[in-house]
């Protein structure tokens, strides 16, 4: 579990949950029709815990798009977890069971995010841009869903991967000097 | 042209039971839309193909459409007035099993006030109640 608070962490939502004591089909269908969400925590060396929650709760949440959670139990540490699969009736709308892996939020993880070019490079008619996504490392609490890089910021009408504002904690991973905007004259 | 296999093992096949609900295809997989049947029925490929057509004419060459069901199944009929026995028919039309929950069509690149009403098109020529759905959530 991280010692972070989740006032810096704008991707984390904390979520009371409460371990089962018994577990099997039986007793889930019992939980769901008291409006709880059974789940499992499993990862990180850790045993494998089966939860349950509150079902409006988790889905105000999880229709919102978060997938990275803190989990907090009535006596016992909180658990930083993000989803890793969801188990859904035949109809496909009705959630039936999240599996939970446990995420350590002080590791900083490797991942593709999509970049935006927002307004017009200077002198440019139309816009090439060759890399649509990059590569940046970032705590899962603090990881973009995705960036934006200003046309204005262009040089020569060239935007470089290292033109793109991050935000805090988030460290670039595509060299720097990748294009990933350009004037299409100077495309080729 | 209504679809068909184009390659066949055995020319004609035993009816079968449907029973339960459908635990593949019952997802919106390719599109951003998707129509779920929610009953069990044969649904022949002329009718498959009536609604592609239903579909294609309302969305003006729009977007994509995607067909999650195919008739695989060969459906046999006696012709009409004629005595019993003499063997099982010839294949009269090709079917598709459809079970509550299966994703019948999808599709992508429309707003979802042209889906919806693309899709109640398409439903229309579906022997099943149907509904519109949407992406599930994920991971």
């Amino acid at each position: 579990m991280s010692d972070t608070t989740l006032q810096h962490l704008p991707n984390v939502q904390p979520i009371d949950a409460t371990v089962r004591d018994r577990v099997g089909s039986t007793y889930s269908k019992r939980l769901r029709e008291a409006g709880r969400l059974p789940a499992v925590i499993y990862g990180r060396d850790g045993d494998c815990i089966s939860i349950h929650m509150d079902e409006n709760e988790a889905m105000k949440h999880l229709n919102r798009g978060f997938r990275v959670f803190r989990l907090s139990f009535e006596n016992g540490e909180p658990q930083d977890v993000k989803v890793q699969e969801f188990q859904f009736g035949h109809m496909g709308d009705n959630l039936l069971h999240i599996d939970f892996v446990r995420v350590d939020l002080n590791e900083k993880v490797n991942r593709e995010v999509p970049v935006r070019v927002v307004g017009h490079i200077p002198g440019a008619k139309t816009v090439d841009q060759p890399m649509a996504c990059i590569e940046i490392a970032a705590s899962l609490g603090v990881m973009p869903q995705s960036l934006e890089v200003r046309g204005d910021s262009a040089v020569d009408g060239i935007i470089l991967a290292s033109s793109v504002s991050l935000p805090d904690g988030v460290d670039l991973v595509t060299d720097g000097t990748a294009v990933v905007a350009q004037n299409s004259e100077h495309a080729g | 042209m209504p679809r068909m296999p184009k390659r066949l093992k055995f020319r004609k096949q035993m009816r079968g039971v449907m029973r339960g609900n459908a635990t593949r295809g019952n997802y919106v997989a390719f599109g951003e839309f998707g129509l779920q049947s929610l009953d069990t029925h044969w649904v022949s490929a002329r009718q498959i193909e009536s609604a592609r057509i239903a579909c294609q004419h309302f969305l003006k060459r729009q977007g994509q459409i995607f067909i999650r069901i195919f008739p695989d199944k060969p459906i046999s009929k006696k012709p009409l007035e004629t005595r019993m026995g003499k063997g099982k028919a010839e294949t009269d039309f090709w079917a598709a099993r459809v079970l509550p929950g299966t994703i019948l069509f999808e599709l992508k690149g429309v707003e979802e006030s042209l889906a919806k009403q693309a899709m109640a098109r398409m439903a229309a020529k579906m022997p099943v109640r149907c509904r519109f759905v949407g992406r599930r959530l994920e991971p």
